[in-house]
């Protein structure tokens, strides 16, 4: 079920009246049966698919914990990896490597074909699935204890708040938090709630309201000129970010409302003045899971610096098809490589830009441009909308200001960018202070702006 | 709780008396109307979006409105019809009739909220949920449509709103219309009659005695016109409305109109409406008794 809807309000109330009337000790079977009600609202069958990983893991924990032989614990993460791995390559990319073989048999002139699958994506198959991973991992570097309770292992990975877009925890951060003793704090919960609202607000009022323009676009994307494409790419890099970090702020939210503290995702990216902030920045859990179990791993920033641009640019191919199984999220991940390439080439040059915000603004349009292949569902259109970029065709008649839409709807959608600037600049301290006048300025916002359609989350497709 | 309780009645007493109410544009005023409007000799138009921008109520009749729905079908303006036939009125109903035959499409809820307490109304609102009973929560999502309705009549921005006619005054220009044409020249459309949606309107029809009925199909863009693969089944079944006494059909379909006079391959812009209402007030002279 979608955060942004009536069905996840009534179950949220349910569950966290019932968590905190049940002792401690049954809290784990609630939370779980809740995550697999949670899971299951998109499509039930699906919950085998997370059984069988949260099995072989939770096994494979226990295994690393039993054996010190170096080469046998390696086995046995081995066997974790392909078993994680193997899902996500099955329901993910096999019909993306298959449609790339057929294509090159199409070259050769073959006439044989691989078939493809007629399956679905697992939700938050590509999140449980590192979260998964980073538990193995820990456990074989020692940095984590094996869970040997099952069902605290499992709430690990199904843990409803975080389960289908992150953030991506570490066992270190959250495992221990299920087996405090945690008692009811109205601070805990009036914060918790006020992550919510943020999350609602940014999601309800400020992404879909801007996807709604960015839609009409990209669907008469034919008749738009030079404004509207310059608008619609800058909607979206706010789209984008509002959808995620908005869904982040709830998953936040939710656990906060349980006692349980998840981590920061998002801290204000687009004031990023480099691309290596920006990304210290941006999907903070996902970038960090490359950072240390991929790119520390290949020897980091600590070999030559030719090792370190290639290390790099691994880590953003995979971190582009992590996303999605298409060439133009590869895309996306190269050019976000070469800009940091470029950026530690030229880190030592003389002829570097002072000013922050020409910096800033420097990042947000490489962003925002690297973004229209993160929309666009083919090269094609990336193409066509970039061309645009380029026409220099200053039509600045109403209907094509407003991508075909009323012109209120663009002036909303201005005031939601202005909107969002606030929420983010203000000090979380200042918004509990004053968490009554946040309360109900944020559902006015939500009854009288809020585009209440029940748009799907843009991370869920990952 | 209390503060919140008497803003969220003070935007809902805002919204509903004077911006719904006060927009004749607007759906949500129009279903509004059709039920509490005392008719008083009015001409009425009914229809989809090509009545509501096809006929300048002030340029047909010096009292006429037009209840055209944007989005909707006919099980829409034959509702309308029923509602508008229980009226002391004894002037003649106009209405458009689409060439796609006989169909069903309740249009944008928020033409239905504010009537939503009643249960004739509750039928058009698509995929019903308990929460479209709570005042000011009923119109979530819907207020920014009614605050556009109600800014485009009062200062013209991209059309004209007149007496419940919306009529666009937006200059399209020769590329982009080319490009919707391209588009409508792939499309193939059938003229299919719902047989329930049939029955009933024939039965309301042939029940009625002392109103005239009007049927009239605008000017279609020879594009969309080209689509219509079964054209002579829908000209059978005008000629059988025909037949019905107290029922004519004017059919404008292929009338012909430069692409000047058109908003769009399915609408006429504000020139067109002009040109059309003027032809059809002639017409209507001859017709009416």
């Amino acid at each position: 079920m979608l955060f942004n809807s009536l069905e996840f309000l009534l179950f949220f109330v349910v569950v966290t009246t019932f968590y905190y009337l049940l002792p401690q000790r049954f809290r784990w079977m609630l939370l779980l049966s809740a995550s697999c009600l949670f899971y299951m609202y998109f499509k039930p069958i699906y919950i085998l698919i997370l059984g069988f990983t949260i099995v072989v893991d939770y096994w494979v924990g226990l295994e690393l914990e039993k054996y010190e032989n170096q080469s046998k614990r390696k086995i046995i993460l081995i066997l974790s990896l392909i078993a994680n791995l193997g899902v996500l390559i099955v329901f993910k990319y096999a019909n993306f490597i298959s449609d790339n073989i057929n294509e090159l048999l199409g070259f050769s002139n073959s006439h044989a074909q691989i078939p493809l699958l007629e399956i679905a994506l697992p939700i938050g198959l590509s999140f449980h699935t590192f979260q998964a991973m980073s538990y193995t991992i820990e456990v074989y570097r020692k940095n984590q204890k094996a869970e040997h309770h099952f069902g605290t292992y499992a709430l690990y990975v199904m843990f409803y708040p975080q389960l289908v877009a992150g953030p991506i925890e570490r066992p270190q951060n959250i495992l221990h938090q299920f087996k405090k003793k945690i008692k009811f704090s109205y601070a805990n919960f009036k914060t918790g709630l006020l992550f919510i609202l943020i999350g609602l607000v940014k999601k309800v009022v400020i992404a879909d309201r801007l996807g709604y323009y960015v839609d009409s676009y990209y669907d008469n994307l034919a008749t738009m000129t030079f404004i509207p494409t310059v608008i619609a790419i800058t909607f979206y890099s706010f789209q984008i970010y509002c959808d995620f970090s908005g869904y982040s702020s709830i998953a936040i939210g939710t656990a906060k409302c349980l006692g349980i503290n998840l981590m920061k995702n998002f801290d204000r990216p687009y004031s990023a003045s480099t691309f290596r902030d920006f990304w210290k920045k941006w999907h903070i859990s996902l970038s960090s899971w490359f950072r240390d179990y991929v790119f520390i791993p290949l020897g980091g920033s600590r070999v030559s610096s030719f090792l370190t641009n290639r290390n790099l640019l691994i880590v953003f191919l995979l971190s582009g098809i992590w996303h999605g199984a298409k060439w133009t999220f590869v895309f996306w991940g190269l050019i976000h490589a070469v800009f940091l390439i470029l950026e530690n080439i030229t880190i030592s040059s003389r002829f570097k830009i002072h000013n922050k915000f020409i910096k800033q603004l420097f990042v947000f349009v490489i962003v925002s441009i690297a973004w229209v292949f993160f929309r666009s569902p083919n090269f094609e259109i990336a193409y066509t909308v970039l061309k645009k970029l380029i026409s220099i065709d200053f039509d600045i008649r109403i209907p094509q200001l407003s991508a075909l839409l009323s012109p209120l709807n663009l002036l909303l959608s201005l005031i939601s960018i202005t909107i969002l600037y606030f929420i983010d600049n203000l000090r979380f301290g200042k918004i509990r202070k004053n968490a009554l006048l946040f309360f109900i300025a944020g559902t006015l916002l939500l009854i009288l702006i809020g585009k209440t359609n029940e748009a799907q989350f843009i991370y869920f497709q990952f | 709780m209390l503060v919140m309780a008497i803003m969220l009645f003070l935007v809902n007493l805002i919204f509903e008396k004077i911006i719904i109410s006060d927009t004749s544009g607007s759906g949500a005023s129009k279903v509004n109307r059709i039920l509490e409007h005392k008719s008083n000799e009015e001409l009425v138009i009914l229809g989809s979006s090509r009545a509501e921008g096809s006929i300048i109520p002030d340029s047909l009749d010096k009292n006429c409105f037009n209840y055209g729905l944007s989005g909707t079908q006919d099980n829409v303006w034959m509702y309308f019809l029923e509602e508008e036939l229980k009226k002391n009125n004894t002037r003649p109903i106009l209405i458009n009739f689409d060439l796609d035959g006989l169909g069903y499409k309740n249009g944008d809820p928020a033409y239905w909220l504010f009537n939503s307490s009643n249960p004739k109304i509750r039928r058009f609102i698509d995929n019903w949920k308990p929460i479209y009973s709570i005042p000011v929560i009923k119109h979530m999502g819907y207020f920014e449509r009614y605050i556009a309705n109600y800014i485009q009549e009062r200062h013209s921005l991209t059309g004209i709103i007149n007496n419940g006619a919306t009529l666009e005054t937006k200059k399209q220009n020769a590329l982009e219309f080319d490009v919707l044409v391209k588009e409508r020249e792939k499309e193939h459309l059938l003229f299919i009659n719902d047989k329930t949606l049939e029955n009933k309107l024939l039965s309301i029809l042939q029940n009625t005695k002392n109103r005239q009925i009007i049927f009239f199909i605008p000017p279609y863009h020879k594009s969309y016109l080209k689509t219509i693969q079964n054209y002579p089944v829908a000209l059978s079944f005008l000629s059988k409305l025909d037949s019905i006494p107290n029922v004519s059909v004017l059919n404008y379909s292929q009338y012909k109109m430069d692409n000047t006079y058109f908003y769009n391959t399915t609408h006429l812009n504000y020139n067109g409406a002009l040109i059309f209402t003027k032809l059809i007030k002639d017409d209507m002279t001859n017709l009416v008794k």
